[in-house]
């Protein structure tokens, strides 16, 4: 086999430029329509400095439009994933979720972007945002694994290159991770206003390019007021029980459980295993959203859960 | 959102209607007391709008701009929006002795609005399909449907025989309707098909609930009439403050609680806008409709593919194209939205469009002469000759009116017995006159083209026409594509007419919900309007975005009314419109001379290398820097044009090398700073500034040079260098201005740029508008 993979290796290789060919050489931007040609790394962008951090791209953006998103390189709060140190999580006292992790900072530009999505509606943006999102949930699922140990299944042909086997090494990681994803909910009068639930949007296409189960968990019960016009107080008030569990949730969490750990040995059914949970949303404010989303799903069922949140921004 | 379809037995028969509020439409039709209130209000309001008639018509005669106020206070009392039942149609429509006859129609229109029964689907639907539900029904039986089957029955006097076999079936067919227009939806398939498939089982599950009027007396009697008048008040009102528009029902809650429009007894925004269109002066549709269009494959092309439903926004007139189709929270569908026009907020397929009546015709009558009328402004005699063909095209007849198959219009201008019978939600009038692409009234609009030089005064030249729409009671409206024209514009028309109502519109303006007589708006916000304005004005219609964009163009052509006149402002004509004009296809009239009566300065030729290979040297042609310290000596402006943003730089800096001891900048679309530097180019702080053609309208600068650098290269067409061109000399103290093309070749559009320039000199010189005029100086040099 070992004579094999310089063959493959290159087959690989073929694969990719074919691959290429058949990619038309000039696009138009997705976000600004100007046209360009694509490109898939840094190195090739004018300012050579862009890839020094190393951030990632997305390949249907332009440069320029590339250049504009404001990325969370270093994740300075470990709690809420805010790229400067914050004292608000260390007065964190009823923690709801063990940590958030957002894809960009909620600066203007993106505020804009996201604006355009969920309040005008341009839902052709939706697959640019989860691929904003994407990066950050695999930074997630890699620190996780390696954080909490999980065993991944391993690949079955070795020596095949992934490209042949069809092996999606993030894929694996991400099943072997999570053990469902779900979303923050908006009230149905929203709902029927904008037409759709952004987080929901977020969470399907995540859960869908890597093959997660999803489910909405919970339901809004009440309609607040924009949150923005609030101070810190008032928001944390009005959050509290803003949420309930959908009736079925109980039940499809305790099937979920019982599907993991009926094949697994005594020894660790003995112990309490919890199950992993992804909560995605929109953007991430003070936290009190999620929070409440937290205390509400532990709240639902016997089960242990370990409650992460992903959100696009963090403000 | 969700819409409800009924079919009731009313006066003219069985009819279908969509509702988005079903309890309103059960008291209007079926609740005797609640019909009491209303007509109690309506002939309220009609009285008090007939004696306000009397009053506007003998102010008109004086016809200043004292009346032009007189006009506004009735509108402000929302009278004419409102009262409009004999008034205004019978002046237009029979003349004077109608009025009588109007009247005593109503009054037997509202007797009828006694209806007996009515057959409502029990469930909501996605508003499109319960709008094409009650399409098809008028499409498959028409209006007064069991009326005419019971003619066919006899009048032999047992009318309830035919009566019976005509209800007996209304149920059935409104299911089978409802099943269609789902059918549609889901499929995809063109009416025919669907009409052949089979669908009687999807249209024995539509739930219908039969409701009867309830003759039992009731204790709450006077409260509900009560109720029935003030909320009649109010959706009389509320229609009055829509008059015109066309919005989104999110737009329009925002219209209403900004108008301070009332909600009596707490009823919801809905019910208000139902009874509205119930009383005919609103139009609810869905903001995307289903449009049937034949089919032109082959058979083979039939039988294979299926085809998709087409889509058409009716805000912004945009096809299948532009429609993207998602999964909606509001109405649980599959449901399309319009791309093109999003920015003006989402139009769903399910989203209702309210579209408010039109105006009252125009009275035909002017009361003073056009010549006494155009006096008054202060016009050239090139401008004044322009202003008179201009002000004769929009005030003669328009070619439809005496034909008596008018595309039908909303309730105030058709010829109705009833005036406040809910025909508009009746398909025959709903069936939409747009054949879509093109509007409907392009066929009754007149236009006519200004077609005025670079510093003509185009401004000057509408305010005739605007007066003479506002002395006849319509409404105008000024579109420009660009904002800092509109806010340029703003004062000027306050000024010329400081008895009228001036509302100005652009992207976050303040006055978005007004009304008044005269609107100054960017192209963009026309989308808002239907049918609003008797006269139209679209200054600039070559710039951009408007030139090029479909969308703004059926824009324009859609908030002119039915009978109204589009007039069209631009000193670069596209070859089309020119084409138009030179056939006689489209009236015109042109202005080549400046208003201070000099010539226009003609471009020189300069061959210098491409601006590239210049900086790629560093170092400015020798030609070029002696044309330049000529003007920096002569204490000219310089405009110096480029094509591209990046050469803006550098440039500046060659520029700089030649120690003119003057300011020079530069700037682009994307310089930040471009408006103060834009400021401080007028105070003749910067002499020199380096630009792209982001300056090429607009900007007059007294005292200028225009340098247009690779004038050859295919971005600057023939109308942009004109444009160019048109920034020098326009002041009356320095007219002779210096305009250079730079460039290494000569070029075809720098060719037809400055032939244009020349027959405009020679047209001037010829009509005898030049100062001290020589003729024949000008001669061709192409
Ligand atoms: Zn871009
Ligand atoms: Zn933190
Ligand atoms: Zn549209
Ligand atoms: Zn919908």
């Amino acid at each position: 086999m070992a004579v094999l993979e310089p063959f493959l290796k290159q087959l690989k290789q073929s694969g990719s430029i074919m691959f290429s060919l058949l990619r038309p050489a000039y696009s138009n931007c997705r976000l600004c329509g100007r046209s360009m040609k694509p490109i898939v790394r840094a190195e090739t962008y004018a300012d050579a400095s862009y890839a020094r951090y190393q951030l990632p791209i997305i390949p249907e953006l332009c440069e320029s439009c590339n250049r504009s998103i404001a990325w969370i390189k270093d994740v300075r709060c470990l709690i809420c994933g805010r790229a400067v140190h914050c004292d608000d999580c260390i007065r964190r006292v009823d923690a709801g979720f063990i940590w958030n992790r957002s894809a960009v900072r909620y600066d203007s530009v993106m505020r804009s972007w996201l604006a355009n999505y969920k309040y005008q509606g341009q839902e052709h943006l939706e697959p640019l945002l989860i691929d904003m999102l994407e990066p950050m949930f695999k930074q997630m699922t890699t620190e996780l694994i390696s954080r909490l140990n999980i065993k991944v299944k391993p690949r079955r042909y070795k020596y095949m290159p992934d490209i042949l086997t069809g092996f999606d090494q993030m894929k694996h990681h991400a099943a072997a991770c999570w053990d469902i994803v779900t979303y923050v909910p908006i009230s149905e009068e929203r709902a029927s206003e904008r037409g759709f639930n952004q987080a929901q949007r977020l969470a399907a296409g995540l859960a869908r390019r890597y093959g997660l189960p999803i489910a909405s968990l919970l339901l809004r019960t009440r309609h607040t007021t924009r949150q923005s016009f609030k101070t810190r107080l008032e928001r944390l008030r009005d959050t509290r029980m803003l949420f309930t569990a959908e009736p079925a949730a109980a039940a499809l969490l305790t099937s979920i459980y019982t599907d993991k750990y009926s094949h697994a040995s005594t020894f660790f059914t003995l112990e309490k295993q919890p199950l992993r949970v992804l909560l995605v949303d929109d953007i991430y404010t003070t936290g009190s959203t999620a929070n409440s989303c937290a205390i509400t799903l532990h709240a639902c069922s016997g089960i242990t859960l370990e409650l992460y949140v992903l959100t696009w921004a963090r403000s | 959102m969700k819409g409800w379809v009924y079919v009731v037995e009313e006066q003219r028969g069985l009819s279908a209607f969509v509702t988005i509020e079903p309890e309103i439409d059960r008291l209007f039709w079926l609740d005797a007391e609640f019909q009491m209130g209303i007509r109690t209000t309506v002939e309220s309001v009609n009285r008090i709008g007939r004696r306000a008639g009397a009053i506007e018509g003998g102010e008109w005669i004086r016809s200043d701009e004292k009346s032009v106020g007189a006009v506004k206070d009735a509108r402000k009392a929302g009278i004419r929006e409102n009262g409009a039942t004999g008034n205004e149609e019978v002046e237009l429509y029979g003349g004077g002795g109608k009025t009588e006859a109007n009247g005593e129609a109503a009054k037997n229109g509202i007797t009828e609005m006694n209806a007996g029964q009515l057959w409502m689907v029990d469930s909501p639907l996605a508003l499109g399909i319960a709008v094409r539900a009650a399409d098809l029904w008028e499409e498959r039986f028409g209006i007064g449907k069991v009326k005419a089957k019971e003619r066919a029955a006899g009048q032999s006097g047992d009318s309830a025989v035919g009566k019976q076999g005509g209800f007996s079936d209304a149920a059935n067919e409104i299911k089978q309707c409802v099943a269609l227009a789902i059918k549609e939806a889901d499929a995809g398939l063109e009416r025919n098909d669907a009409a052949a498939a089979p669908i009687t089982a999807a249209a024995a599950a539509v739930p219908i609930r039969h409701i009867q009027a309830d003759r039992s007396p009731r204790g709450a009697a006077a409260r509900t009439a009560r109720r029935a008048e003030a909320l009649a008040a109010a959706a009389l009102a509320a229609a009055g403050a829509m008059q015109g528009r066309a919005l989104l029902h999110s737009e329009a809650h925002a219209l209403l609680a900004a108008a301070g429009a009332s909600r009596p007894g707490g009823a919801s925004w809905n019910a208000v806008l139902q009874l509205a269109a119930l009383l005919g002066r609103l139009r609810l549709r869905s903001a995307i409709a289903v449009v049937a269009e034949p089919r032109r494959w082959g058979v083979l092309a039939q039988a294979l593919g299926r085809p998709r439903r087409r889509c058409r926004c009716k805000r912004c007139g945009s096809g299948e194209a532009r429609m993207r189709r998602t999964p909606c929270a509001a109405c649980g569908r599959m449901c399309a939205y319009c791309e093109a026009c999003i920015g003006m907020g989402r139009a769903r397929e399910c989203s209702l469009l309210l579209l408010g009546g039109a105006a009252a015709p125009l009275r035909r009558s002017s009361p003073l002469p056009q010549e006494t009328r155009l006096r008054r402004w202060g016009l050239s005699p090139a401008q004044l000759e322009a202003a008179g063909q201009a002000l004769a095209c929009i005030e003669a007849p328009s070619p439809m009116t005496t034909s008596s198959k008018q595309p039908s219009s909303p309730l105030t201008t058709t010829q109705s017995p009833f005036p406040y019978s809910p025909q508009l939600l009746s398909p025959s009038i709903t069936r939409s006159p747009y054949s879509w692409s093109k509007h409907p009234s392009k066929q009754t609009q007149r236009v006519f083209m200004l077609w005025a030089v670079t510093g003509a005064g185009k401004t000057e030249m509408i305010f005739p026409l605007i007066e003479s729409v506002l002395l006849r009671g319509g409404r105008a409206l000024v579109a420009t594509p660009r904002r800092d024209v509109v806010l340029e514009l703003d004062p000027r028309i306050r000024k010329a007419f400081p008895g009228a109502g001036v509302v100005t519109l652009y992207g976050g303006s303040e006055q978005r919900w007004e009304q008044g007589e005269i609107t100054l708006a960017t192209t963009h916000q026309l989308l808002r309007f239907e049918g609003s304005f008797e006269l139209v004005i679209i200054d600039e219609l070559d710039a951009f975005p408007f030139h090029g964009d479909p969308v703004l163009h059926y824009a324009a052509d859609k908030v002119c009314a039915l009978h109204g006149a589009k007039v069209l402002l631009t000193a670069t004509p596209p070859a089309e419109l020119r084409r138009d004009a030179r056939r006689g296809r489209l009236p015109y009239a042109r202005v080549p001379v400046r208003y201070h009566g000099h010539p226009l300065p003609v471009p020189v030729i300069l061959r210098i290398p491409a601006i590239k290979e210049v900086l790629h040297n560093a170092k400015l042609p020798a030609k070029l820097v002696k044309v330049v310290l000529q003007s920096v000596e002569r204490g000219a402006q310089l405009f110096l044009f480029v094509q591209r943003i990046r050469h803006v730089d550098p440039l500046v800096r060659l520029l700089r090398t030649l120690h003119t001891g003057i300011i020079i900048e530069g700037t682009s679309s994307q310089d930040p700073q471009r408006g103060d530097k834009v400021q401080r180019f007028r105070r003749r702080e910067i002499r020199l500034l380096v630009t792209t053609t982001i300056l090429e309208r607009g900007v007059t600068v007294p005292r200028s040079d225009v340098f247009i650098l690779d004038a050859d290269e295919k971005l600057f067409d023939d109308a942009s260098l004109i444009q160019m061109a048109g920034r020098a000399g326009r002041s009356a103290d320095d007219p002779h201005g210096k305009v250079y093309f730079c460039s290494p070749s000569r070029s075809r559009s720098q060719a037809s740029a400055i032939r244009q320039i020349m027959m405009m000199n020679r047209t001037a010189d010829k009509k005898g508008y030049l100062i001290n005029s020589r003729k024949g100086i000008f001669k061709w040099r192409f």
